[in-house]
């Protein structure tokens, strides 16, 4: 991040800053720490022996080592495969469909000249104020025969007031003599969108498209509330059933007495960890490389948020 | 007829000017016809015996009996306190450590610790509140949690977290504040290097100490921005976030009696069948009380602030 600051600040009383770096890095880092200790022990225990968790608990490094969890886990290797291509399927489909429609909306709205643009604008502000409310969107849905369909993963998250006024704002302070240009040259607004504002907003789409696809792998909600086809189920919700219902533990204690465990070394206890492994795990390996636009994104957006 | 389609203006003429504007907008526009606005009409319900087979539209009307139901059942008041009061607790609590975060970060001089730092604690903001749900069972589990074998190893009685129900409304504001708490101070950053820097270099040339530059620069710059975004949450204090709680309490029916909040009441209610028409009083209840406190908290802070409302 840009700052400013830093260049003059060197020339402050030395005590002062000092004791002010002594305050401000005791406390970043245990910020720090307590933001990266629940993931060093997940990752841990997913490792660890069952039977010595039982004995001794958790632990910052495995406790014993052992892969029961990840061998019970992939006895029900089309569940997760399942699962895998699910979450991956709504991000990719959410993620373009939203990017694409979203923009469209905020290119809309972005013209000074169009004659509905406030009446447009109010229809979508509104439903930030009043909403219909839990039971109605449910029963709606459902009535729209959603229920058990792969596209309620889909649809109802992809488009956003939030991610329509980003994209709007940056679309404004493209120069409008550029836009002009290409009209008295004969392009009609469908080009322009496509061949100038586009390619001149690729940054502002690559931020939102990461909340996209942030949005999308994290879903579970909707799976929940319409979703009892286990072949339709997103990662997150797997393990979401894995953590709160008795009968998926059951079934993993089935498996793991097939694959020769005795019925008191069922990993019940690191199978949740590994579970959760696998439905984090994807995410965070690529967290460091897209980070930058999530910062980025914040510096667009917050002036409007 | 040839005339009347190129008259210069007319409803017709200018259809047919923004085709290629109105038809890029269409599919927004049905999205939220479809996800926003048929919602805001299913909102009937309330007023509806709900029958599965009938559907919305030919469930019989039953007037307010729903609403008598879930007023009568005396359960409203402490829905509403709940999620009130734990949601005001968010709000406070998060938006100090932010802030706190964001000034540290913004005063602090190594550049290298606060890239790495800042890297960590946004690492929350990207996992779901499943896998939230995950880390708080992992960490307060009573017989293999990791809060219990340090403390066993340090000598102490083991703590029964899952039977001690008033401790999990200070659980959830911790691990809400966790997940929150990077993206938050990103948030503040942004504002704070995006302030004038000749003020700070003209109090530099005056002697100003680190603790005055904060206090008497910093914060009063900030001060709009945080009236803003404390104003603008306080309208959605009625709206809980269901998944905080359904992931971090999860099956403990105990807690989950105590620390109910409108939102888990009402999606429990829904899916559980059998509270059908409660579940919709009580949903269209929230509705409205949203609108009036959204409403009212934009004006407020459209008059605290010109230009800081969201529209």
């Amino acid at each position: 991040m840009k700052q400013h600051r830093t260049k003059t600040t060197g020339k402050i009383k030395s005590k002062d800053r000092r004791r002010f770096n002594i305050i401000a890095v005791t406390i970043l880092s245990f910020a720090s720490f307590i933001c990266l200790l629940p993931f060093v022990l997940i990752v841990a225990g997913s490792f660890s022996d069952e039977m010595k968790v039982l004995t001794e608990g958790y632990s910052l490094l495995p406790r014993g080592f052992s892969l029961d969890a990840y061998r019970v886990l992939l006895k029900n290797v089309d569940q997760i495969v399942a699962s895998y291509r699910n979450t991956i399927l709504i991000c990719i489909i959410g993620t373009v469909g939203g990017l694409f429609v979203d923009s469209m909306a905020a290119y809309v709205l972005s013209k000074r000249d169009f004659k509905w643009r406030n009446i447009c604008s109010f229809i979508l502000y509104f439903t930030t104020v009043f909403s219909g409310g839990t039971v109605a969107w449910y029963m709606v849905l459902m009535e729209l025969g959603f229920r058990n369909s792969f596209w309620v993963l889909v649809l109802p998250a992809m488009l956003s007031f939030y991610h329509i006024t980003v994209m709007k704002s940056y679309m404004l302070s493209i120069p409008p003599s550029i836009i002009e240009s290409a009209r008295i040259d004969g392009a009609n607004d469908w080009q322009i969108y496509i061949r100038i504002i586009m390619p001149m907003s690729k940054a502002v789409l690559a931020t939102i498209a990461m909340y996209l696809v942030l949005q999308y792998w994290n879903e579970w909600y909707n799976c929940m509330l319409f979703i009892s086809d286990k072949q339709l189920y997103t990662l997150q919700y797997y393990l979401y059933n894995m953590l709160n219902s008795s009968a998926t533990l059951k079934n993993l204690i089935a498996d793991a007495t097939t694959i020769g465990l005795s019925h008191n070394a069922v990993p019940s206890q690191t199978a949740r960890l590994a579970m959760t492994v696998l439905a984090a795990g994807p995410l965070l390996m690529v967290y460091p490389f897209i980070q930058r636009y999530f910062v980025r994104g914040v510096n667009a957006g917050a002036v409007k948020e | 007829m040839g005339v009347c389609w190129l008259k210069k203006q007319g409803f017709l003429y200018d259809l047919k000017k923004y085709r290629i504007l109105l038809l890029m907008f269409l599919p927004t526009l049905v999205w939220f016809a479809v996800f926003e606005y048929a919602p805001m009409a299913g909102i009937v319900m309330a007023f509806k015996r709900y029958n599965f087979s009938l559907g919305i539209l030919e469930s019989p009307w039953c007037g307010l009996e729903n609403f008598e139901f879930i007023f009568r059942s005396g359960r409203l008041g402490k829905l509403l306190w709940n999620t009130v009061s734990i949601n005001f607790l968010f709000l406070v609590i998060g938006m100090f450590v932010q802030i706190l975060l964001a000034i540290l970060f913004s005063e602090i001089t190594m550049r290298r610790f606060t890239k790495v730092t800042q890297m960590f604690i946004c690492i929350p903001y990207f996992i779901s509140w499943v896998v939230v749900g995950s880390v708080v069972y992992n960490m307060l589990n009573y017989n293999y949690g990791f809060v219990n074998t340090v403390l066993v190893k340090l000598g102490f009685e083991r703590f029964d977290f899952y039977s001690n129900v008033p401790i999990w409304r200070y659980i959830l504001i911790f691990f809400n504040t966790w997940k929150g708490m990077g993206y938050g101070s990103v948030v503040y950053l942004a504002t704070v290097t995006g302030m004038d820097s000749e003020i700070y270099e003209a109090a530099q040339i005056d002697g100003a100490t680190i603790w005055q530059r904060i206090w008497k620069i910093t914060l009063p710059c900030l001060k709009p921005t945080i009236i803003t975004m404390f104003l603008l949450s306080m309208g959605s204090l009625f709206r809980g976030n269901y998944q905080v709680f359904a992931n971090i309490i999860g099956g403990n029916s105990l807690v989950t009696q105590e620390l109910d909040v409108l939102d888990t009441y009402i999606v429990g209610a829904m899916m559980s069948g059998t509270n059908f028409g409660m579940s919709a009083a009580a949903s269209m209840f929230q509705s409205i009380i949203c609108f009036i406190s959204v409403f009212i908290m934009n004006r407020v802070a459209k008059k605290v602030n010109e230009n800081s409302a969201l529209f």
